[in-house]
């Protein structure tokens, strides 16, 4: 995929958030959300991103589509810097990236129709109206598997996976290139979380679409996504090709993917689980972010910050001993070998 | 950029054969708009101008027809810039301009109506000729479809609501009594018996259900106060000034506060802050005290004067409400979203942000009717309001009380008008509280 | 933020707002009629006046005489009651506010004693009888107009009582002035004159029972809005988690109710009765006027329709003054009560 230039490429973008306080609501301290990412994501590809809740990493999907102003650095879209743009030419880029939001009931305006809800990038960017809106929302409504029944209806009287295929169209409404998708299946149960992302991998084929994959399920991400980054306290720490469950060079990784549960009582009680809690984003760490928690820290990791290397064949680790740490295999290793070798269950 | 894209802006296709139609229609609707503004205007500039050389102490005599007519005067106006705009938009064969049209013509009629001025009627019936052209076959299969379609959810929605009213009996009764009041209220030249004003001196402080003492007089159900006035007449001429009163007051109210309050909100910064600390100021006044201070400044004691005092006082509390609603509803995710799909900051201010706060407006509206109406009351009780004779439910009650022991029934029967339709405004506020919220609706 | 920055900066956003309360009055008072009136009286000769407005500062520019008017303020000037015989406003003001306060409190007396019981059986027996029966009575009191019901309960408490020969309440003033021509105010409160002052245990009760009826009248509306404060917050506390937890502890609903939810369904309703004594002070301009109780109200209706223009500017600005203060009182007791304010 890398013959081709990126259609995002990101470079030290910060997004802070003031913190105020006292008598006059004078700055007295800011958020680190997003602190210093560089990224690429090629056309057609879909780029996971992981992490624990807190991590930065909705606020970087939303700071790439410049629904959040960068504090620092720059996003170029298609070869064209968009970090600085106004209204007008805002609107006019927005067209070809869009955003599905984690939360579907609460991203459609509970007053509006399915229709009208559908057809509004239509009407904004003065596509269609009227008669030929509501042809198209049909089109649009048919691709996520809903119908003309549909049409004249609320939000409230849809189930949450109808919610998400709803804004999935409204999404899919401008013909975009690029959707960020903002923990798309985490508010809908596991039966219709497949459903959705599915649908969401036929549409990308049909379309050509690229997608940038945000969720804390590392299983979901493993399944929907090319490529895999992993944040911590506002970095990406490793941004992997390779599949996340084998394959991992940071100590964070490594434990991420240890504490996810095995439907197997013969491994419980094996899964590692990370110590302490996330530092606050408002005062991170010095030297490496992830130090104060890593069993594997050294004097060196508390006073110099690791930069992204590139391990060979796209593999990007922030970590000084990348390569060099011996983690064991993980549970998930083992159960996966397991159950490569028939003997799982 | 270079990229093709399947989605075209397209145009909505013409037929020729319809083209006359429409000039007629955009150039009738240019027509209205102009006179609308033009009308307003007058009515608007013309009382306050008339106001203010009067405060400045030159001896004027306004034309009876412009006297307090500023607030329609203003709405009149703004609705004819409104006009102007659809107007505007329908040389293009703008899709919103057909409905906007429609709704925009038939309150513009309204308010012309409620001008009360013959100059009024007939601009009424003028502004309502659009409104017949957008049926004419031509241009009907433009707008009509859409129209329909997105009426259907919208009814279903009104037709639950319906239901739920009908489930809660002190919402009905509300109900009841306040349609039952207007229609009185409005019918009262027919269904009264005697004049607003009228004085039968014969019949002085008769009891309820008297006949009368003239020959051939009907029969005072609620008996007469101490000036011979027939206490039922009066009290449903009353209901027409003090619903009038009450009314008006809380529309301008809603119309002021909401502006101030959604722009505040939704921009913030120091806008925000000034118009907060300028509520501040309001609410540290209580509404009468303030109300009575303002009359007395307007220079005369009139009921317009109180409108005008209850006007200003009453502001502040929808500017804080919608505020703090558009404050709530601007954190939404749909806002969000419809900022990533494009849409500009008006757009989501009127399409998504105030209808979606509109609830508690209503639901504070109905209440503060029934507030302004005590207030209104209580200030042409303690002698603000118009000269002694006008047929005024305050009024009656404190021209009444001089004579409360000779003829109680003169102050009984306004106070419980006043109560009544206070409290059938309070019972339908409270009531379609829960009716109307969200959390409380089917899911 | 911490509570010493919210105090801080509640009483720094009131001092805007006591200058827009200045600002107000200062404009209203030009625009009713001209300030000169305020500092003459029938008997000063027509020479003197131009040296009176020379004096007051009238004859400059606006913007000084705002000063002026504010400086005056500041120095307890706050100009002559015309209405009163030409006395200071001040004076006034401080002969006639222990009545309205004393009135106000036993209003308020009515109100909290009444409503917070009745808004705790509606809550707890949500959607019987005794509920529907609640809610009704409370929606009058808020759709009431006081004036009427203060004539009406005269009506039939004084005079119909009266004409049928039976024990009624008074029907006006503060106390039987024929009876007790020798009393004389001390600290103006006459609950408490009577007791420390005169040693009369007579006119205290007499005291009392002409407070009963228009205490009554100007805290009904309060009450209602206590009651339904009250039942709503009540109603939402007996949703929460920890009541349903409460309950499946297998306490008693007595403990439940007064012992878990009571405590945090008050604190609503603690606000509401600070906000609602600035709402009594509207409610007495009308029942004193009623009820011929010489207080602030009175005074303020009598100066108004007799253009005294000190007097409106003094109650005017006394009022909003004791609502600005009210609503900091209240703001910094809904900061300490409710410990899940996070002061923004």
């Amino acid at each position: 995929m890398s013959e081709m230039g990126p259609l995002v490429k990101v470079r030290g973008l910060k997004k802070h958030f003031p913190l105020t306080g006292g008598v006059f609501r004078k700055v007295v301290g800011r958020v680190h959300a997003v602190d210093g990412v560089d990224l690429d994501i090629y056309p057609g590809e879909t780029l996971g991103v992981v992490g624990e809740s807190g991590c930065g990493k909705t606020t970087l999907g939303r700071t790439i589509l410049r629904l959040l102003d960068p504090t620092e650095g720059t996003i170029e879209f298609d070869g064209k810097d968009i970090t600085h743009l106004g209204h007008r030419e805002l609107r006019h880029i927005r067209r070809q990236m869009q955003i599905v939001f984690q939360d579907p009931m609460a991203s459609l305006d509970p007053r509006v129709t399915i229709k009208n809800s559908v057809g509004e990038p239509l009407v904004v960017h003065g596509i269609a109206r009227g008669p030929k809106m509501r042809e198209m929302v049909l089109e649009l409504l048919r691709k996520v598997g809903l119908n003309e029944d549909h049409l004249n209806r609320f939000p409230h009287e849809f189930s949450g996976g109808q919610r998400q295929r709803i804004c999935i169209a409204r999404a899919l409404a401008l013909n975009p290139k690029f959707i960020v998708m903002d923990e798309p299946t985490s508010s809908t149960d596991v039966s219709v979380q497949a459903q959705t992302l599915n649908l969401m991998k036929d549409l990308q084929d049909e379309l050509g679409l690229t997608y940038m994959f945000i969720s804390h399920d590392l299983s979901v991400v493993k399944h929907m996504s090319d490529r895999v980054a992993v944040m911590y306290l506002g970095k990406i720490v490793e941004l992997t090709p390779h599949d996340i469950f084998r394959t991992t060079l940071h100590p964070y990784t490594f434990a991420l993917v240890s504490a996810v549960p095995i439907p197997d009582p013969r491994f419980a009680g094996k899964a590692t689980i990370l110590k302490g809690e996330v530092p606050s984003p408002v005062n991170p760490p010095k030297g490496c972010r992830f130090h104060p928690r890593c069993i594997f820290a050294q004097e060196v990791c508390s006073e110099e910050e690791p930069p992204l290397r590139d391990m060979g064949d796209g593999h990007l680790v922030a970590c000084h001993f990348a390569g060099a740490l011996d983690f064991g295999k993980s549970v998930q290793q083992e159960y996966a070998e397991a159950a490569e070798n028939g003997a799982a269950m | 950029m270079t990229e093709e894209y399947h989605l075209r802006s397209d145009e909505i296709p013409i037929d020729p054969s319809t083209v006359g139609q429409f000039r007629v229609l955009w150039f009738l609707e240019l027509v209205v708009s102009i006179m609308l503004t033009i009308l307003g205007g007058i009515l608007f500039v013309g009382d306050v101008t008339y106001s203010i050389i009067e405060r400045l102490g030159y001896p004027v005599v306004p034309p009876d027809w412009i006297i307090g007519k500023f607030a329609i005067g203003f709405a009149i106006a703004v609705l004819g810039l409104i006009a102007v705009r659809i107007a505007a938009a329908l040389e293009n064969y703008e899709m919103w301009t057909f409905s906007a049209l429609l709704y925009v013509n038939l309150i513009s009629a309204g308010s012309l109506i409620l001008t009360e001025l013959s100059t009024g009627l007939y601009a009424a019936v003028f502004v309502l000729v659009p409104v017949v052209l957008l049926f004419l076959p031509g241009v009907k299969s433009y707008w009509w479809e859409t129209f329909v379609e997105d009426m259907v959810p919208r009814l279903r929605e009104f037709r639950y609501s319906m239901h739920l009213v009908r489930k809660s009996p002190l919402v009905v009764v509300g109900i009841v009594i306040i349609v039952a009041f207007v229609i009185l209220a409005l019918l009262a030249p027919w269904v009264a018996p005697y004049g607003p004003e009228e004085r039968i001196w014969a019949d002085t402080n008769l009891p309820p259900g008297s006949p009368s003492n003239v020959p051939g007089n009907p029969v005072h159900y609620w008996g007469t106060d101490n000036s011979g006035g027939d206490v039922f007449s009066r009290i449903l001429y009353g209901a027409q000034v003090d619903l009038r009163v009450a009314i008006t007051v809380v529309i301008v109210a809603i119309v002021i506060g909401t502006f101030l309050g959604a722009v505040s909100g939704y921009y913030g910064g120091k806008l925000d802050e000034l118009l907060m600390r300028v509520t501040d100021v309001f609410f540290a006044f209580p509404g009468l005290i303030l109300a009575m201070a303002i009359v007395m400044a307007l220079g005369s004691r009139s009921l317009e004067n109180i409108s005008v005092a209850l006007m200003v006082t009453w502001w502040p509390t929808y500017a804080r409400l919608v505020r703090g609603q558009v404050l709530l509803e601007r954190e939404k995710l749909y806002v969000e979203a419809a900022r990533s799909v494009g849409a500009s900051d008006a757009r989501i201010l009127i399409y998504h942000i105030i209808p979606n706060t509109i609830q508690p407006i209503i639901v504070q509206a109905t209440m503060d009717t029934g507030a302004v109406l005590l207030v209104a009351a209580g200030l042409s009780f303690i002698g603000f309001g118009p000269p002694a004779g006008i047929a005024e439910w305050g009024l009656m009650i404190a021209k009444g009380q001089e004579y409360f022991s000779i003829s109680p029934w003169a102050v009984f029967f306004p106070g419980f008008a006043i109560l009544l339709v206070s409290l059938a405004l309070n019972l339908v506020g409270d009531g379609i509280r829960d009716i109307l919220d969200p959390k409380l609706r089917r899911r | 933020m911490r509570l010493r920055d919210f105090i801080i900066r509640r009483i720094l956003l009131a001092i805007p707002v006591v200058f827009g309360v200045l600002t107000i009055t200062w404009f209203l008072s030009h625009m009713v009629g001209d300030p000169v009136v305020m500092y003459i009286n029938t008997n000063t000769p027509a020479s003197a006046i131009p040296g009176i407005i020379r004096s007051h500062g009238l004859d400059q520019p606006p913007h000084i005489q705002y000063f002026i008017y504010l400086n005056n303020l500041f120095h307890g000037d706050w100009g002559e009651s015309t209405s009163m015989s030409f006395r200071p406003v001040t004076e006034v003001i401080a002969q006639r506010f222990p009545a309205t306060i004393e009135l106000a409190l036993v209003a308020m007396v009515f109100a909290v004693l009444l409503g917070i019981p009745l808004g705790i059986i509606s809550a707890t027996r949500k959607d019987q009888m005794i509920d529907h029966f609640t809610r009704i009575f409370s929606l009058a009191g808020v759709s009431m107009p006081i004036f009427w019901f203060a004539i009406m309960l005269k009506y039939v408490l004084y005079y119909q009582l009266a004409i049928m020969g039976l024990p009624h309440l008074p029907g006006g003033y503060r106390y039987d002035s024929n009876r007790f021509y020798w009393f004389q105010y001390t600290t103006g409160f006459i609950l408490i004159d009577s007791l420390v002052y005169a040693h009369s245990i007579p006119l205290f009760v007499d005291a009392l029972t002409h407070l009963v009826m228009p205490g009554f009248c100007l805290g009904y509306l309060t009450m209602a809005i206590i009651t339904r404060m009250m039942r709503s917050s009540m109603l939402e506390v007996l949703r929460e988690d920890y009541i349903t937890l409460a309950r499946a502890k297998g306490l008693s609903e007595k403990v439940v109710i007064y012992r878990h939810a009571l405590r945090n369904a008050l604190i609503p309703t603690v606000t509401v009765i600070g906000l609602a004594f600035g709402g009594l002070m509207t409610g007495a301009v009308l029942t004193e006027t009623i009820f011929q109780w010489h207080g602030l109200g009175q005074w303020a209706v009598s100066a108004i329709l007799s253009a005294d223009l000190a007097a409106i500017n003094g109650f005017t600005l006394l009022v909003a003054l004791i609502f600005v203060t009210a609503n900091l009182i209240v703001d910094l007791v809904y900061g300490t009560l409710d410990p899940r304010i996070r002061f923004g």
